[in-house]
């Protein structure tokens, strides 16, 4: 019997700093088969091992096929495992078991106009879907970026803009928000600029991943756009001991957040009995 | 004709299967009669009820360790523990063989748990018919019933000297190989029955979701999480690292409980189940209809030990009855 609990090794070829307290670690695995053989779609999570801390789930950060057979996550330090995540150096060996989850439903949404809206680390699991839009931008319609965070040191994949903003038929936009002396750009919370921005609902599909908090007032605002539950695609997390529906930790009624979501479409989470 | 065996017999065949396989019976521990490992057939209880704790610890340990890492200048190896030997579980009452079968939904759907998948494949049960339903028993209302053989390997009922013997498998038949059985004219003794309750329909749960009763009811509940601990289905865990020392880790997964009070929170603070109340729900929601939605048998066997064993007296029969009454 194959043994899904039992991490892969891997060591971190990269470690940088994306923002105040956020690195990002781009991992190669040990065995480069397991490498190889690691296929994984934007919106899926893995889990990363800090060996003698723990193990936590995150969104799995780059897109297969663009760094060979390396991973990146996106980790903000904000608990045990991830404190001592941070604490890593390149060269050191982490255990990464995955991929698990759901994707965003890029094959269904092609010929759409695309709207991302993204909060702070939330950015992570957001950021294959705008490279896999822009590496294949003929598919899909207008791409409209909305980028935020509470300030602007903790804006990450900063380095990636300009590329982003430069992509055809894109319109991008950041904002924070609390600014401070060197920012210059649009200060406010993101359903603000949502406002501003308006994205028409015709023929458009809005995909969001943020804290809770920020998601429950996006999804407010993109009504008051006038897009339908089922044009809204987002992500719920939770507490995950496994990542493969046996902890008990992630289910919201029938539904476990590992095996069925993270993704989902609004419209099923308003079925949903209990917010999560 | 029945199959039967005697006292003395049975405990030559325990004795017996002790050489080949880790037997686990009821047993006296301290005040308690719990399922735990016997070196012989007269450290067995046969007149026990209900045991504290159900077999669940067997499947799905109290604590196990599932990766052992180990550290030198080399790197890091990886290894999983296994079980040692097979496993007899003798005197299984059949509501703790039925949680085997309600486990098994979760457990070994895809992709499946090696570790309790292990476990499950390399133990043979051996039950127990109960006479009669003890304080709190209400598994007829969960789908099982006293003399239940189907979630058992071999089926024994108490008569006379000894006991009626039904292998239900091959693999129970093939572990009798040993014992020396005898034949009986008459059939055994029919098991007493609890009284099955009404269980309240899906739309009636779904329609109680936000009703007061589940902050009233939190009100009591300690939040001790004994609940959980003395089911046989109760299987959430928790997972940590624990390092023995700078080159040796092991990776323990642990029973845990949805009513601990950090159950659900996330690192950075967000819990999407803050209070007793939603915890509380949730636990008998899990129980009685999420589980049953997706795996089409409830996550409760009517063994009735929470309901004698909760410190606040919250019996899951009376939130059945409530549910389901006006």
């Amino acid at each position: 019997m194959s043994n899904p609990l039992l991490p892969h090794l891997a060591t971190l070829t990269q470690v940088k700093d994306l923002a105040v307290g956020i690195k990002l670690f781009r991992c190669k695995f040990n065995d480069s088969q397991v490498g190889a053989n690691f296929d994984y779609r934007p919106g899926q999570f893995g889990f990363l091992s800090a060996f003698g801390v723990g193990e936590s789930p995150f969104g799995l950060t780059s897109t297969k096929g663009r760094l060979n057979s390396e991973v990146e996550f996106a980790v903000a330090r904000v608990g045990t495992v991830t404190a001592a995540l941070h604490e890593l150096e390149e060269g050191d060996t982490v255990g990464i078991r995955g991929p698990y989850g759901n994707w965003f439903p890029l094959d269904e949404v092609r010929g759409k106009r695309i709207v991302i809206i993204g909060g702070g680390i939330g950015m992570a699991p957001l950021r294959p879907v705008i490279q896999t839009i822009i590496y294949n931008r003929r598919d899909y319609d207008e791409l409209i970026l909305l980028c935020a965070a509470r300030q602007p040191n903790l804006l990450v994949f900063k380095e990636e803009y300009d590329e982003w903003a430069a992509a055809p038929n894109t319109r991008f936009h950041v904002t924070v928000d609390v600014g401070d002396n060197s920012w210059k750009g649009n200060v406010g919370l993101i359903t603000k600029l949502l406002a501003d921005v308006a994205p028409t609902p015709d023929n458009a599909v809005a995909i969001t991943c943020g804290p809770p908090i920020m998601i429950k007032f996006v999804l407010k605002g993109l009504k008051e756009l006038g897009f339908t539950p089922e044009q809204i695609v987002t992500t719920l997390e939770s507490k995950m001991k496994c990542g493969i529906g046996k902890c008990g930790r992630c289910n919201v009624g029938e539904r476990y957040i590992c095996l069925d979501g993270p993704v989902f479409r609004y419209d099923q989470i308003l079925k949903f009995l209990e917010e999560f | 004709m029945t199959q039967t065996i005697s006292r003395a017999s049975l405990a030559l065949w325990l004795d017996a299967l002790t050489r080949d396989y880790t037997v686990i019976a009821p047993r006296r521990v301290d005040k308690l009669v719990l399922y735990k490992p016997i070196s012989s057939a007269e450290e067995m209880v046969y007149d026990f009820g209900r045991t504290g704790l159900s077999a669940k610890e067997h499947f799905l340990p109290m604590m196990q360790s599932i990766v052992n890492i180990h550290k030198d200048q080399n790197g890091l190896i990886l290894e999983v523990p296994r079980l040692g030997r097979s496993q007899v579980i003798f005197g299984l009452r059949p509501c703790d063989a039925r949680a085997l079968r309600v486990l098994d939904a979760v457990m070994l759907s895809e992709p499946a748990d090696a570790y309790y998948g292990e476990r499950r494949e390399n133990t043979v049960t051996v039950g127990i018919a109960c006479k009669e339903p003890q304080e709190g028993c209400f598994c007829t209302s969960m789908g099982g019933a006293p003399d239940d053989e189907k979630d058992l390997d071999i089926l024994l009922v108490e008569m006379n000297d000894g006991y009626a013997v039904k292998a239900v498998t091959d693999r129970g038949r093939a572990l009798l190989a040993g014992a020396s059985l005898s034949e009986a004219d008459a059939p055994p003794p029919v098991s007493k029955a609890p009284e099955a309750l009404q269980l309240p329909t899906l739309e009636t749960w779904q329609g109680r979701f936000n009703e007061a009763y589940w902050a009233r009811l939190s009100d009591r509940c300690l939040g001790c999480r004994l609940c959980a601990y003395v089911c046989p289905t109760c299987y959430c865990f928790d997972v940590r690292d624990y390092a023995e020392n700078s080159s040796e880790i092991k990776r323990l997964r642990c029973w845990d409980s949805c009513q601990a009070s950090g159950c659900y929170r996330l690192a950075g603070g967000h819990n999407p189940r803050p209070t007793k109340r939603e915890r509380l729900r949730q636990r008998f929601y899990h129980k009685l209809v999420y589980y049953g939605q997706r795996f089409q048998v409830d996550l409760c066997v009517g063994c009735g030990r929470c309901v004698v064993q909760c410190p606040a007296n919250i019996d899951i029969r009376e939130i059945i009855a409530d549910v389901a009454g006006q």
